[in-house]
């Protein structure tokens, strides 16, 4: 019984581990793409925020500070994306693709220049887990059962927080009205007197933010190191969730919490068995994408996006 | 009425006039200032790598590098050529690099030492042979190396197909090697400052102009400025970090033009960057964004390997073949994109990047398995039949027809969309798709026909790698492609016959890109970051004409 609840608890907490910075991303893609923007960049600004986060915890000694490193970081690095499409009014998707490559080159680039190593960084302080943060001390012997279920991070918590103050934050208040009428129809908010290029940036900017974070927990939490490319197809992930999840906070969440699984599952045994069939672990690793093109597809409730998404919005010129 | 002035075109010519002038003088002025050499590592290089098997068969590798970053970097391009391992790199107390590389697997390490134990006893030219993209002559020339290896006396056990072989090693090996020759230096690194800045200054400016006179040329204009500033911008990158941005730019350049193997390596990387720009290009001319060229090359790849090992044929036809098969599976895997979006109106940028990792992770599945792959420790494919390999043009080096058959390609594509009525559909559905569906272009057959050429092109990349160079497939070797074709595509405005060009210019990145590296210690990603703000400035192309005042 012990083993069970046990193996339960494990299984939990490396579902959100895995979740964790899928449907933090998620949510910030969702703020991006309701306000019109289309952003295949949070695989990159994923990447500068599990960087920054190394670098801000390599020179404070604080995880902490790190994180808000990063944050920052990848919240200034998200402009870029916000001023190319909703100023100059380009190609949303090429502008996520040059964004991806730089994130990826420059990473790489001043992990070379700053600490003078290839590939992967030093080791940093990361973020203590719940049991260390309350002091619980793994006992020699008998049950260990309150620091096993506190053998989590803090961060996720946090991005749990995050998903439903997004929630009401989109479907609550004027912002969220506003926000999501720009990526509607947006002639129709300029109309209203709602500035259309304010509305974009915000969503985009939050959606650096957030993958920030994403990134940051990626580094500070599960690894402590910076590695190339570590985001390794978690920010495209999370566009699948986000896409599963029909634009929505929640719906995301719970398909990041589905793909976590899909992705823990892997960790916990050796070699799922479904049926007395053994499943190799590629299947596992794109179950997220297949089910992004079943659900797109409309064969499981059809997901729509924002009718505005993509499209550049210009002010008719005065005359 | 106001804009169309001429007084504005007499200003734009007087600063033309200037700055043409100021340039001339200043190349002048460069021209008799003494010239500053870069030279840096003419001499011996010399550095000692110490091997050292431990009991439980992991292996080190450690070069404690002297002094000079070109010793690093000629170390790491050591290390580099050896696939099979993990590299770190850390500073020693005492201001040195140490370079250590691990090995997960033992049969892997006791190959490396076996060749490299033969290799630096060997003719240069072999060791020119195993590993030509990190050695050139130069490098060659000025080589003292010292290899010493420290093996545990007595048998170590190489589990190899399930059978246990002991293999008896000596107890400790040191091996000097060296090659008396000075080590010449690039010609373009006598190159002063002024002289280079002022050239570039002066290319501006003539294009500047020729654009302001000849209206005609202006949409030359965003790409080739896109470029001048990406590189503008990798210069004030390169000062920042404190290395000297003309000797880095310097190495770009004689790293692809000092020597033939250095031309042939550019075109070489320029290779299947055309198949995967044509491939983006064709799609974006009927208003679709490709980005699953990814999946594409590999899925290409994958099949290639197969046609070439699973089958035996004449040598020509067996080329023919796998160009057939793998272009075809390609295609096929690209149209179920362009089926999702005719069908159930799914965006294709969705769909291709969500089939890139579907692909990524079949093919890491099916490689795995006993029919696709060779045996031995390594995930990849048999390798193919010697029919099936494409000649190359010399010897000793991987440039291969793939570069002409590349080529023609684009000339095709070129005729198909400009000079054909089918062509002329798919540009016509690009251009506005719902006029295009009034004059009785079917739309669904159009994006699901393009989907399925944009695939097969990207294909031919991927079987270009395979049957060119490869040999094989391994999941690894395929990766960046695709995304780099959206570059290419990007930059040649998707024109096929600019896309020649916009290859070469980044496969001239990419090679020289590595030995700007290997020279001068600048990191490689400086070229991915080059790639990256050319797309930008292209992308935001309104950024370059509010600069030069230019109307669309």
């Amino acid at each position: 019984m012990d083993t069970v609840i046990s193996f339960i608890i494990r299984l939990v907490i490396s579902t959100f581990s895995m979740a964790t910075p899928l449907f933090i991303t998620a949510v910030g893609g969702i703020f991006s793409e309701r306000a019109g923007v289309i952003n295949i960049a949070l695989e990159g600004m994923m990447l500068i925020g599990a960087f920054f986060g190394v670098v801000g915890a390599f020179y404070t000694k604080s995880a902490w500070l790190g994180l808000l490193l990063a944050v920052v970081a990848a919240g200034l690095f998200s402009i870029i994306h916000a001023v190319i499409c909703v100023k100059y009014h380009s190609n949303q998707v090429v502008s996520g693709v040059a964004l991806n490559m730089l994130a990826s080159g420059l990473t790489v680039f001043l992990l070379d220049v700053m600490f003078g190593v290839k590939g992967t960084s030093e080791n940093v302080v990361t973020i203590p887990n719940m049991n260390a943060i309350f002091g619980v001390e793994r006992a020699a012997t008998g049950s260990n059962f309150l620091y096993n279920v506190l053998d989590f991070s803090p961060v996720i918590l946090i991005g749990i927080a995050l998903v439903f103050a997004a929630n009401v934050l989109l479907f609550k208040t004027v912002f969220g009205l506003r926000l999501r009428a720009v990526g509607e129809h947006a002639k129709a908010a300029d109309t209203l007197g709602i500035s259309v290029s304010k509305m974009r940036y915000y969503g985009v900017i939050i959606s650096g933010l957030l993958a920030g974070l994403a990134g940051a927990y990626l580094s500070l939490c599960l690894t402590g190191a910076f590695r190339k490319d570590m985001s390794a197809g978690r920010g495209f992930i999370a566009i699948a969730a986000m896409i599963t999840g029909k634009w929505n906070p929640i719906g995301a969440f719970v398909a990041s919490v589905v793909f976590g699984l899909a992705q823990a599952l892997e960790f916990c045994f050796d070699e799922p068995v479904l049926l007395g069939v053994k499943i190799p672990n590629q299947f596992i690793q794109m179950l997220p994408y297949v089910l992004t093109l079943v659900v797109l597809a409309g064969f499981i409730g059809k997901s729509v996006s924002p009718l505005d998404l993509g499209k550049p919005y210009a002010k008719e010129e005065k005359l | 009425m106001k804009k169309n002035k001429d007084c504005m075109m007499i200003n734009h010519k007087k600063l033309i006039y200037f700055f043409v002038i100021l340039s001339a003088f200043l190349i002048f002025a460069g021209a008799l200032m003494p010239s500053e050499s870069f030279a840096q590592s003419s001499g011996e290089i010399v550095f000692v790598v110490r091997s050292k098997i431990n009991s439980d068969g992991a292996m080190l590798r450690e070069v404690i590098s002297p002094a000079s970053p070109a010793d690093v970097n000629f170390a790491r391009a050591e290390f580099l050529s050896d696939r099979t391992s993990e590299i770190t790199e850390e500073k020693t107390p005492d201001g040195k690099v140490r370079l250590t590389q691990n090995f997960r697997d033992l049969e892997d390490c006791i190959g490396v030492l076996m060749v490299q134990k033969d290799l630096y006893f060997a003719e240069r030219f072999q060791v020119r042979q195993s590993i030509p993209q990190y050695f050139d002559e130069k490098v060659m020339a000025s080589v003292k190396a010292r290899f010493e290896f420290e093996i545990p006396s007595g048998v170590v056990k190489v589990q190899k197909d399930k059978k246990t072989q002991p293999r008896q090693f000596g107890v400790s090996t040191v091996n000097e090697f060296k090659l008396d020759r000075p080590g010449n230096m690039d010609v373009f690194y006598q190159y002063n400052n002024v002289v280079l800045i002022s050239l570039v200054v002066l290319i501006v400016v003539l294009l500047f102009a020729l654009a302001k006179i000849w209206r005609a040329y202006s949409f030359l204009l965003v790409p080739v400025l896109a470029v001048v500033i990406s590189f503008i911008f990798a210069g004030i990158v390169i000062y920042v970090i404190g290395e000297s941005p003309v000797s880095a730019m310097g190495a770009i350049f004689a790293g692809v033009f000092s020597s033939q193997t250095n031309v042939f390596n550019m075109l070489l990387a320029a290779t299947p960057l055309i198949f995967t720009g044509l491939g983006v290009a064709f799609a974006f001319n009927c208003g679709l964004f490709n980005i699953g060229g990814e999946g594409q090359v590999m899925v290409g790849g994958f099949f290639a390997a197969w046609a070439g090992y699973a089958l035996s044929l004449p040598p020509l036809l067996h080329i023919v073949v796998c160009f057939i098969v793998a272009g075809i599976a390609a295609g096929l895997y690209s149209v179920i994109a362009g089926w999702m979006r005719a069908k159930f109106h799914v965006h294709e940028v969705i769909s291709t990047i969500m089939l890139n990792y579907i692909a990524y992770s079949t093919l890491g599945f099916l490689v795995l398995q006993p029919y696709f792959k060779e045996n031995g420790p390594n995930p990849q494919t048999n390798e193919i039949a010697s029919s099936a390999f494409l000649p190359t043009f010399i010897p000793r080096h991987d440039l291969n027809y793939g570069f002409v058959i590349a080529l023609l390609t684009a000339i095709v594509i070129w005729f198909i969309l400009y000079r054909t009525s089918f062509g002329f559909n798919i540009r016509s559905v690009g251009f506005n798709e719902k006029a295009a569906e009034y004059s009785g272009v079917n739309i669904s057959r159009s994006i699901m026909m393009t989907m399925f050429i944009s695939g097969l092109l990207c294909g031919f990349g991927g079987t270009e790698r395979v049957i060119g160079s490869l040999h094989k497939f391994n999941s690894t070797g395929f990766v960046g492609y695709g995304i780099d074709g959206i570059a290419v595509a990007l930059l040649a405005s998707n024109n096929p016959l600019a896309i020649i060009i916009s290859a070469l210019l980044f496969g001239f990145l990419k090679s020289g890109g590595a030995y700007m590296n290997r020279e001068i210690g600048v990191p490689v990603e400086l070229v991915v970051i080059v790639q990256a703000v050319i797309i930008f400035f292209i992308a935001a192309d309104k950024i370059v004409r509010n600069m030069l005042k230019i109307r669309e």
